[in-house]
């Protein structure tokens, strides 16, 4: 029951024409906006920690006495050894004598060293070497392999948003929603806000919250057909799908108001199929069926219903006639797929398909092969295997 | 980008192939002669589970390998000898079966390597170092005086511009 | 923001790595001050933009963000939080960003303790320090991104794979690249000694510090894998000779060989030539480890699904760095002038030995690992080398490298009086000899290599001693003479000490693994079973729930002469996440020996399958290696010491120079 309600909610929020892509957009120009200037800040460190000596004309002192240094003192552990007689004196005298030697090449050596130089022009270029390869390099890069516009998701941020996880979107949602309610705190009367809001919260599985605002839009509006329904369905949703009498009050006064309102049918035909009445539900549902044949969304929740109170067994989708389109559809698509090709989109779609229709051995098939066709595509990957992910099939 | 299996540090993998035992040799199988027993532990000590990779098939816990551990015992109360086991499993598995491979014309190169690369290695040190050594010349007054030169100025404590 | 932030970070760091291994270098030919410390700035800022970046993956393992797919493949949410965090290197992608952030550590440590190294080596090492992190950047930006987005986020993560769960596992990886990637240096040290064409003592006296830090965390790591392998695998066995083992090892051997040749090239000058090719050698091998161990070229169970894209790369990356070393050695090794001379038995003359021993265990161990491939490869047919090839042929050439060892330590530089130094040792040679007698005298059916063994072992710990003894008493018997005579002696004196002491106690261990006592039996509740004077009775078979695992735990009590000594709880775990299990051995150290227990799956409540063992001084293989590990740390504590003093508190150096 709790699956019709929630099935509805998709449908509502599609009809009542949420912005949902409208805000995703919003929400990464925003990330972007936040993300931006720090790209920028990292480059600009980067380029000052890196070019500072070319920047500062930082020089170094010469530094060829290390070496000389290093001999000295080999040259007195030497000498000191002699003294106390540790080492054979003949092999002590030729060690020493080699490393005099070296000690003594070194400093001829050290007159013909070239004294560090300081050209500028080298040192320009290869300050605008560094410029240039920084930034390039790192736009370049980021911008084919990084995601500028996703947030950060830990996990603790995203377990309040209920079992349907809308991974980053519901992140960005969230974001969106606290503004719009930061804004609905200063000025409670924007009818505007709260339209958006209402359906927002439903998605978001935030049903009290949601009975609230179309209460509220009610208030401001004045008694409308069709939001008296969402009100009612809201707070079926927030009574986990159980139709308490105050929802079947809203559902009664939106058919008063205007009895094409078919959600309002619907969960009154669940009312009903809830108090046990199972004649009278399939009875409600079969009117309904008739004056819905033009909404199809309507006609599949109400099949489902109708399947489940008959004792059928739960068809995935519709009638058995229903079930042998889609059964040529799918092949259908399968069979360009495999033959033209087709975007990462699609293959999902197909995949989607066979898993919903418990084949799962086709599913993994079609997976395996989408992976092999868009193989070269790094984001067609990534979205199979969030597919692979979210329908369970194995990624090997 | 394939899901891949860590493989992070060494013999981590090792498990992967065992993961499911904790070891090998279960009671049940043992002889009761324990000798014939050490010579079966011996044995199977040499020979590789075939299934799971670089352990022996007294360490593996694959179900060939136990397989193998009972044929090997079978055929040790039979009576017969190790070589005789050991030619019997070749034959039917090929050398891959042997931990320590046989002395043939492929692994000449294998088995003769160590002892020519020690070989050729010390007959390049004894053609390096066989040249008898020349002691240098001692250092000439001049050489003398110069070193004392440079021994008395203190060692320059440069390198300060770089920070 | 944190995620993309340290996936930018990754990316600046290649930026700047190019950059790092090109002014530098361009600075040194030209001989351009400011160019030439830009390696310092770019070393330093590539080490700090890859923390950044290793910060920020780390985050996202810590708060469980599935959002990001190397999280959402090898974490949980329900993981223990050391095992999140070692998760982040727990994976092909964390591992490679591991690596190269060691790599970019040790670039930063040439520009921080490189102030007193000629400028132009330093601007050369760090710049193909610089190359390497590119090349690697590159490849981890490229095919093994860490910081892959999975969108949507899935609610949960896949759990990292339950052998890694275990705290001897969490810090082996990370103290295994130290060692492995730390030989970089020494590598890259090498090509700017030859490219810059000046290859004498003092180079090895730069180069030997970062030698042996990489060679003390290298033995620290292949010793920890080696002990977690020993309590997890089941069965007592603590080395495999696994291609991955052989990995780790080679570049090991190499190392070994390394910072024994160095110290005769830093004494005399002499062996610049081998040295230089041992530096090229043993990094080589770490990168043919990576190979091996990342391409799953091996067909051993290591060879997992990794697609073919990354190891033809790593493989690429591999050659060019590895020829190119050998090009540049080709040209300009024959230049090289030669160095200090030495009598065959001398100091040097026994070094040398070392490393023909060395490399060719190393070439054995190569050969070894890569001929089945090669034989299968160009006759179809299937062969195996396992343990008992390495055993032999490895095992032979160990024990006369350590029966070398005392006489090396012993003989004086440039030359040697071996009848001198036989009559030295002669102690150390009795006593090693009677324990070769009384080993077979007690147990008839001993090996003769674990006999040799600890024949050799004995004589390499009495040997060090004797060596010690005859160092101190120099300045007189006197106890205070003694006790001057000891803080005298140079630290690099008592680090070789240390770890031949270690090579000797490790030596002993290994030798001990073949007087073991090995019962397999099925335990009942209540009856106690006799291993080797302990009598061990199992008490109860227990479930028990682990933060993400389920075990099955068998509580067993071990007696000594009616004496309860310990509580032993070897257990089977269940990870649901991945639908594996593990197990866990009980073990109980007694002085130096350990009793281990492990079971199989439990067949009655009341009985469980059980292997029993008596090891006997097991834990000196461990002991042995982290007093290598701590003898090599003791030895760089000296060198720091005298580059410092080479550096500010030179004026005084010749005053306090060291015996």
């Amino acid at each position: 029951m709790n699956m019709n309600a929630r099935a509805d909610r998709q449908i509502v929020s599609q009809r009542s024409g949420l912005p949902f892509r409208a805000i995703r957009r919003r929400i990464a120009i925003e990330v972007f906006i936040m993300f931006g200037p720090l790209l920028i800040a990292m480059t600009v460190l980067a380029a000052l920690l890196t070019l500072w000596p070319l920047i500062l004309r930082k020089s170094i002192a010469e530094n060829a006495s290390s070496e000389m240094d290093f001999y000295k003192g080999q040259l007195s552990d030497i000498e000191r050894d002699i003294e106390r007689g540790l080492l054979p004196s003949a092999e002590a005298e030729a060690s020493r004598t080699e490393i005099a030697r070296r000690l003594l090449g070194l400093q001829k050596e050290q007159g013909f060293f070239k004294p560090f130089q300081d050209n500028a022009t080298h040192r320009k270029l290869a300050l605008l070497l560094g410029l240039v390869v920084l930034p390039v390099v790192g736009v370049g890069l980021y911008g084919i392999y990084g995601n500028p516009t996703l947030k950060d998701m830990p996990l603790a941020s995203r377990e309040d948003l209920g079992r349907e996880d809308l991974g980053n979107e519901s992140q960005a949602i969230a974001k969106a929603v606290a503004r719009i309610e930061a804004d609905l705190a200063a000025a409670p009367d924007n009818l505007k806000a709260w339209s958006t809001l209402a359906p927002v919260y439903m998605r978001l599985g935030r049903f009290q919250d949601a009975v609230t605002a179309y209460g509220k839009i009610l208030a401001l509006t004045g008694e409308d057909a069709m939001v008296r329904a969402l009100l009612g369905e809201a707070k079926v949703a927030a009574a986990n799908g159980i139709i308490t009498d105050e929802a079947k009050q809203d559902f009664l006064k939106a058919i008063a108001k205007d009895p094409s309102v078919a959600m309002a049918q619907f969960y009154l035909g669940l009312a009903v199929e809830q108090a046990g009445d199972t004649t009278k539900a399939i009875a409600l549902y079969e009117a309904l069926l008739d004056s819905v044949a033009d909404r199809p969304q309507w006609v599949t929740a109400i099949k489902t219903r109708l399947a489940k109170l008959k004792g059928e067994p739960p068809a995935p989708a519709g009638t058995q006639a229903d079930q042998e389109m889609i059964l040529g559809m799918v092949s259908r698509l399968a069979a360009r797929l495999e033959k033209d090709g087709g975007t990462a989109e699609e293959w999902g779609r197909l995949i989607r398909s066979y898993v919903v229709l418990g084949k799962r051995d086709d599913a993994e098939q079609a997976l395996a092969k989408a992976r092999a066709a868009l193989k070269a595509d790094q984001g067609a990957t990534h979205l199979l295997q969030s597919l692979a992910h979210e329908t369970g099939l194995s990624w090997r | 980008m394939t899901k891949k299996i860590l493989s992070l540090s060494f013999a981590v993998a090792l498990l992967l192939a065992t993961q499911a035992l904790t070891w090998a040799v279960q009671p049940n199988e043992i002889l009761s002669d324990p000798a014939l027993e050490a010579r079966a532990r011996a044995l199977s000590a040499e020979l590789r589970c075939l299934v799971c990779q670089n352990e022996s098939i007294d360490e593996s816990h694959a179900d060939l390998a136990r397989d193998l551990r009972l044929l090997i015992r079978e055929r040790i109360v039979q009576g017969q000898s190790n070589a005789e086991i050991r030619d019997f499993l070749v034959s039917r598995y090929g050398d891959f079966i042997l931990l320590n491979p046989p002395f043939k014309p492929t692994t000449w190169l294998l088995w003769l390597s160590p002892v020519m690369i020690l070989l050729l290695g010390g007959w390049a040190i004894m053609q390096a170092t066989g040249r008898r050594p020349i002691p240098p010349a001692p250092l000439t007054a001049d050489e003398e005086r110069q070193l004392k030169a440079l021994q008395s100025t203190p060692p320059s404590s440069r390198h300060s511009g770089d920070v | 923001m944190i995620v993309e932030t340290g996936h930018y970070a990754l990316v600046l760091a290649l930026a700047i790595a190019l950059l790092q291994s090109i002014i530098p270098f361009w600075g040194a030919r030209i001989n351009h001050a400011s160019l030439m410390l830009v390696g310092v700035s770019t070393a330093l800022s590539q080490f700090l933009f890859l923390s950044v970046s290793f910060a920020a993956l780390s985050y996202a393992y810590l708060t469980s963000d599935f959002s990001v797919l190397n999280v959402a493949d090898n974490s949980n949410s329900a993981m223990p939080l050391i095992y999140k965090l070692s998760g982040v290197w727990g994976n092909h992608e964390g591992s490679m960003l591991l690596w190269s952030l060691i790599l970019s550590l040790f670039g930063a440590l040439i520009a921080v303790f490189g102030r007193a190294l000629p400028a132009p080596l330093r601007a050369d090492s760090i710049a193909v320090q610089g190359l390497i992190g590119a090349a690697f950047l590159l490849f981890i930006i490229m095919t093994s991104n860490p910081f892959a987005r999975l969108l949507p986020a899935p609610a949960e993560g896949q759990d990292l794979n339950p052998i890694l769960q275990d705290p001897g596992l969490a810090i082996h990886p990370p103290l295994l690249y130290l060692g492995y990637v730390g030989f970089s240096i020494v590598f890259s040290f090498a090509a700017a000694a030859l490219i810059g064409g000046r290859i004498d003592a003092a180079w090895a006296r730069f180069v030997r510090p970062f030698a042996l830090v990489a060679w003390c965390f290298l033995t620290l790591g292949i010793a920890m894998g080696s002990y977690w392998a020993y309590y997890t695998l089941g069965w007592g066995g603590f080395w495999f000779w696994d291609p991955v083992e052989n990995a780790s090892l080679m570049p090991w051997l190499a190392g070994s060989a390394f910072v024994h040749s160095v110290a005769v090239m830093e004494k005399n000058g002499s062996l610049k030539v081998w040295t230089i090719f041992l530096a090229i050698l043993a990094f080589s091998f770490s990168l043919l480890g990576t190979f091996l161990v990342r391409s799953g070229v091996l067909s051993s169970v290591h060879a997992f699904a990794n697609d073919p894209q990354r190891g033809v790369a790593i493989l690429m990356i591999l050659s060019f760095f590895i020829l190119s070393a050998l090009a540049l050695f080709a040209w300009r090794a024959p230049l090289l002038k030669q160095g200090g001379i030495f009598a065959p038995i001398s100091r040097e003359g026994a070094l040398v030995l070392n490393n023909l021993l060395l490399t060719t265990s190393c070439a054995t161990v190569l050969i070894g690992t890569l001929y089945p491939l090669v034989v299968e490869e160009l006759t179809g047919d299937k062969i195996t080398v396992g343990a008992p090839f390495f055993n032999m042929t490895c095992g032979v050439l160990m024990l006369g490298l350590f029966l070398l060892t005392p006489f090396g330590f012993s003989l004086s530089w440039k030359r040697g009086d071996l009848y001198g130094v036989s009559q030295r040792l002669f102690a150390a040679i009795a006593i090693g000899l009677l324990g070769f007698i009384i080993v077979l005298a007690l147990d008839h059916e001993a090996s003769v290599m674990a006999t040799l063994a600890v024949a050799i072992g004995l004589l390499i710990i009495f040997g060090t001693f004797t060596e010690i003894w005859i160092r101190l008493q120099r300045g007189g018997r006197h106890w205070a003479q003694i006790r001057q005579r000891a803080f005298g002696l140079p630290l690099s004196f008592w680090g070789g000490a240390l770890a031949h002491l270690g090579a000797g106690v490790g030596l002993l261990g290994l030798a001990s693994s073949g007087f073991g006592v090995e019962v397999v039996t099925t335990l009942q509740r209540g009856q106690p079973v006799k291993v080797a004077g302990y009598e061990l009775v199992l008490d109860a078979i227990l479930p028990r729930n682990g933060p993400n695992f389920n075990e099955t735990v068998a509580q067993m009590s071990l007696f000594k002469q009616g004496q309860k000594i310990a509580v032993l709880e070897p257990s089977k775990r269940q990870f649901s996440a991945r639908q594996m299990s593990t197990s866990q051995a009980g073990i109980e150290t007694i002085q130096f020996g350990q009793f281990y227990v492990s079971i199989s799956a439990p067949e009655t409540p009341d009985s469980v399958p059980a292997q029993l063992y008596w090891k006997p001084f097991v834990t000196f293989i461990w002991l042995g290696a982290c007093l290598m590990a701590f003898g090599g740390a003791v030895s760089l504590a000296d060198r720091q010491l005298r580059l410092r003093s080479a550096d500010q508190t030179g004026r005084a150096a010749p005053a306090t120079a060291k015996a």
